[in-house]
This record gives structure tokens, C-alpha cells and sequence, in this order.
């Protein structure tokens, strides 16, 4: 008994104490495969609007890493196995975004210089009255995640992606139409061709296209 | 005596001595024929970070199980700088250093801490923090006896790349006319990752600091697009071009490598077609547009940048012998071209 008492104190007095420590990198979340639906091909449905949409380009608040690979099925430590880096995210899911936007039948010209600022508009593109559309990445996570499969004998590895989006439409003078966050999360099997940044964009924007909120703000159908 | 010294060994591993952080990180890099029009104020810093950002946080310890002979200890979590760690004044130090790299970049012709400007860039500190994630286990069994003392050790660590986050708030305001407008307003990021090296904390400081840096170059780009956009920036006062004028006899088309480090340009004789320079330069906006598309430049081969009409004029000018379309670029064509050599176009035209 008095050798734990020792041990305890020793222990506290190194600055050791219990706790739930988290799993994954800070602000990172951690992923319930079971949770979140698989992807599947995004194909925005079409829609129609006589206005030309100026879509600036995307910032972001998301931090680095961007995710990390985990092998839930077998490891000594920890199952992150690594994490990973990636500055672009923010820019790749507003060229994908704008495309899936595009698909859907909209007129958008991208705006790499500001982020869909009234002041910054070119003035013949300003005469055309576009709407203004932008958004803020809030969250980006790219996992890639090993589980055991159904059998419990053979791994199952998955990709899955989370994107939270700020999204704010005003009008040519700023004046404000909308302002919602819009969260896609999602899972694929693992495959190394595959472009889950691209999934990501087409399926906000197939998301945007569905949403009565966002299409009357940009004066569509 | 002796395992009660192992325990302590192992224990200290708990924590650690770190160094006093700072944000200056390697030198700024310098202009490159930038021909700045106005003058620039940045007023105090603003620090809006997080509580968890300055109080730091370490790795935890997940278990902790006494054998009767031994101990277990598992360790996992996310090592997070406090201000100590990062900067003890982090919106003070990004101050200076906003200054001086927007200054050595040649965004304005003056950028002050102090003194009024034209334009007010107002910054605040949103996220300011390195982090890295650790995990790792440690078992000891110590087996005792009247003649000797013996002890298992079984140790597991994983080592984990090192991060430096910033996130900025920066508006831009016009004050020229008297009534200040906000005419810009992003958050800016800086990123920077550090391997996973023994001296971690260490490398975290460092992955900080060039994530500062990294926060400012990206700050130098956007502010000095949004400058160039209203015509005041440091590519100089555009050139005017008009309908009824000459045009230049050589036009350059240019597009962005694929990792948005590298801006590719060809100069092209008008009336010939013939190719007479291609250069590879670093990109002086890593952002302008989609990598892997060829755009009609804004530049001029004299390196002088055209004005929206003067840009639109000669591209018109142009249109009846190059294939040029605006595609889904506000500010750029597309270039496919000598006009009917490109394939049918599968992009759509929004006009």
C-alpha cells in the first residue's frame, strides 16, 4: 500500500494524470464508418437560371493534417498510422464545386482574386448583375481507414471525407440572400485512382442543387 | 531502490523542457518587379485564438495500471504549443513580421505599423498553433528478489509528422476617399509540416514558424490581387488598350502547374503564330487559376499588365485567327489555338 502511495504521488507529481485522450489529430473527428453513407456518383439534377453566377474562390479554416490513415484491424499503439498534409484542399473542392454547378446547367465564372467581394467585380462582368457566390471550408478530413470486415478475419479498407461548407450568396451590391452551412461526409471503398476531393465537390454541388434555399437565392429552378 | 529509479525514469517521459517560441521563421522573399502605386497600413493585431491555443495542451496518459511488480503506461493524444511554446505574443510579433513581408514584397510603396495609409489591412488571429500526435506504451515488470533485481521492459512508440497552423482574418479597407470600404475580406491560411524527428517539440516550433511564414506569402498574393483587380496594385497601372489603337505584335498565353508552384508562359507572335520565348516562373499568385489550363495572359511580353477593357479589346482582336472562349473563368479566356485546330468544344459557353 505504501509503495502505491508512493507510486501515485511520483506519478502526479511528473505531471501524469488520467484522462480520455483523443484518437485522431486535434480538431480532426473521428469517423464512424457505420455513421455516414457511401458515396455514390454525384450528378447534380439539372437546373435553370437566366443569371450569370460569380463563384469566388473558397477560403478556409480547416486545419493540417488533413487526416491520417488508420488500421482499426491490426496495430501495437495507436491505430493512426500516419497523418497526412495537404494546403490546396480548399481551392481543389471550389474548382470541383464550380464544375458540378456548371453540370447542373448554371452559368458560373469562377473568380480566383477575391472571395465573391462587390468591390473586386470587373466592371462589365458587374453590369451583368451577377449573384455572388462563395464559401468558407470550415472542416476537410480525408481518411483512409482499415477495418475488420464482416467476417472479422479479412480487413476492409475505406476511404471517407468530410466537408463542412459556409456558403453566402449576395447579391452584385453585397446585399446578403443567404448564408448555410452544408455538411457532406461520406465513404468509398479504398482506390487509389479514385479522386474523393472530386467526390466531395460533386456532391456539394449536387447537395446545392437540390436545395430550394439555395436556388432561390440564385434565382433558379 | 533501483526499479523505483526505472519508474522514475519512465515517468519523466511525461514531460519535457521547451524552449521559448518565436514566429520568425526563415527570410521573406524578396519582390520581384513589382511596381507598388499605394500606401499600406496595418494596425495592431488582433489575437482571437482559442483558449486551447494558448494554454497548450500535451499527451495524456490513457492508462495507467499497477501490477504488483510493475507498471503499464499508454500515451496518446496531441502535443498542442501554448503561447510559450509558439510566441509569447503572437499578435505583436505577426504585426512586425506582416509589416516587413509585405513591405519586402513590394505590395505598396510603404507599408506602415503606424502612420495612416490608403488602404487599412486589418488582421486577426483566428488559429496560431503547432501540433503534433504521439501514442505510445510502455511496460515495465520488475522481478525482485533477495540477490538480485531483474525487470522486463516492453516499449511501443509511434512517431508522428509535426503541424504548424495559422488562420488569418484579413479585410482590406479603402480609405482613399475619405469613407472607408471594405473591399476584401478572406481568411488566410498558412500550413507547414515537420517530420517526425526525436526533437519534437522542437520541430512543431519550427513547423509554426513556417506555417507564419507561409500565412504571410499567401497574404502578400491575395492582397496584391485584390490591389491589381482595382487597378492600383504592384503589376503597375494597367495598359489601356483600346478598339481603334495598336495592339501589341506579341500576346502570351499561360497556365499553372499542377501543385500551383509554377506558372508556365508562352509568348507568341501575333501574326505568325510562332512561339518566340517560353519561361517557367515561379508563380506570382498560386491561386489565379485552374492548373493544366491555357489562358490568354493579362500580361503583355513587356511584362505590363492589361486593363480589363484593354484585355477584352485585344482579345478580340485576336478571335479572328486564335480560338479564345470564356469558359468558366471571370477574368481569363481559354486559349485552344489556331482557330479550327482545336477539338469541338465539350465546355459549355455561359455568356
Amino acid at each position: 500500500m505504501k509503495r502505491l502511495a508512493v507510486l501515485a504521488v511520483l506519478a502526479f507529481g511528473m505531471g501524469c494524470y488520467w484522462s480520455s485522450p483523443p484518437s485522431t489529430p486535434h480538431r480532426s473527428v473521428q469517423v464512424d464508418l457505420a455513421a455516414i453513407p457511401a458515396f455514390g456518383n454525384p450528378s447534380p439534377r439539372k437546373v435553370s437560371s437566366k443569371r450569370t453566377i460569380v463563384l469566388g474562390r473558397f477560403d478556409t479554416v480547416a486545419p493540417n493534417p488533413i487526416g491520417g490513415l488508420y488500421d482499426r484491424k491490426d496495430y501495437k499503439v495507436s491505430p493512426l498510422i500516419r497523418t497526412y498534409f495537404y494546403k490546396d484542399g480548399a481551392v481543389e473542392v471550389f474548382e470541383h464545386v464550380s464544375d458540378g454547378l456548371r453540370s447542373a446547367g448554371l452559368a458560373v465564372l469562377k473568380d480566383y482574386v477575391g472571395h465573391a467581394e462587390p468591390a473586386l467585380l470587373d466592371e462589365p462582368l458587374r453590369k451583368k448583375q451577377p449573384i455572388l457566390v462563395t464559401a468558407t471550408v470550415l472542416a476537410l478530413q480525408h481518411d483512409q481507414i482499415r477495418e475488420k470486415g464482416e467476417d472479422k478475419k479479412e480487413s476492409v479498407e475505406w476511404e471517407a471525407a468530410r466537408l463542412e461548407l459556409a456558403v453566402k450568396v449576395t447579391s452584385e451590391t453585397g446585399a446578403p440572400r443567404l448564408n448555410k452551412t452544408y455538411l457532406i461526409e461520406g465513404r468509398v471503398p479504398w482506390n487509389p485512382e479514385f479522386d474523393l476531393l472530386k467526390v466531395l465537390g460533386w456532391t456539394a454541388a449536387e447537395r446545392l442543387a437540390q436545395d430550394a434555399e439555395f436556388l432561390r437565392a440564385i434565382e433558379a429552378q | 531502490m533501483k526499479k523505483w529509479l526505472a519508474l522514475a525514469a519512465l515517468l519523466a517521459g511525461c514531460g519535457g523542457k521547451v524552449q521559448q517560441g518565436t514566429l520568425k521563421g526563415p527570410a521573406m522573399a524578396q519582390a520581384v518587379n513589382a511596381r507598388p502605386q499605394i500606401t499600406l497600413h496595418i494596425p495592431t493585431v488582433k489575437d482571437a485564438r482559442p483558449a486551447e491555443e494558448h494554454e497548450g495542451s500535451s499527451v495524456r496518459t490513457k492508462l495507467f495500471v499497477f501490477f504488483l511488480f510493475g507498471v503499464h503506461i499508454k500515451r496518446e493524444g496531441n502535443y498542442i504549443t501554448n503561447d510559450f511554446a509558439a510566441s509569447p505574443d503572437a499578435a505583436a510579433e505577426l504585426h512586425t513580421l506582416a509589416v516587413e513581408s509585405l513591405a519586402s514584397r513590394g505590395v505598396a510603396k510603404k507599408v506602415t505599423a503606424t502612420s495612416a495609409g490608403d488602404f487599412d489591412l486589418v488582421l486577426t488571429i483566428e488559429h496560431l498553433y503547432g501540433t503534433h500526435f504521439a501514442a505510445n506504451k510502455q511496460t515495465i515488470v520488475v522481478v525482485s528478489s533477495n540477490q538480485s533485481t531483474d525487470a522486463v521492459v516492453d516499449v511501443h512508440s509511434h512517431n508522428y509528422a509535426a503541424y504548424g497552423n495559422v488562420t488569418l482574418k484579413a479585410e482590406l479597407i479603402d480609405k482613399r476617399s475619405g469613407a472607408p470600404r471594405t473591399v476584401w475580406t478572406e481568411h488566410v491560411t498558412g500550413y507547414a509540416q515537420r517530420p517526425a524527428e526525436k526533437e519534437r517539440v522542437r520541430e512543431v516550433q519550427y513547423a509554426v514558424q513556417l506555417a507564419t511564414a507561409d500565412a504571410l506569402a499567401t497574404l502578400a498574393q491575395r492582397v496584391s490581387a485584390a490591389l491589381d483587380r482595382l487597378g492600383v496594385g504592384p503589376s503597375g497601372p494597367p495598359m489601356v488598350l483600346s478598339a481603334a489603337g495598336a495592339f501589341p505584335s506579341i500576346f502570351a498565353i499561360e497556365r499553372m502547374s499542377r501543385y500551383r508552384d509554377f506558372l508556365e508562359r508562352v509568348y507568341i507572335e501575333t501574326g505568325t503564330g510562332r512561339v518566340t520565348r517560353h519561361e517557367i516562373i515561379p508563380a506570382p499568385d498560386r491561386y489565379a487559376s485552374r492548373p493544366g489550363d491555357w489562358l490568354l495572359s493579362r500580361v503583355t511580353a513587356e511584362g505590363v499588365t492589361l486593363s480589363v477593357d484593354g484585355y477584352e479589346s485585344f482579345a478580340r482582336s485576336l478571335a479572328g485567327r486564335y480560338d479564345l472562349r470564356q469558359v468558366d473563368d471571370a477574368a481569363h479566356y481559354h486559349f485552344f489555338g489556331v482557330l479550327g485546330t482545336a477539338e469541338p468544344a465539350t465546355v459549355t459557353v455561359p455568356r
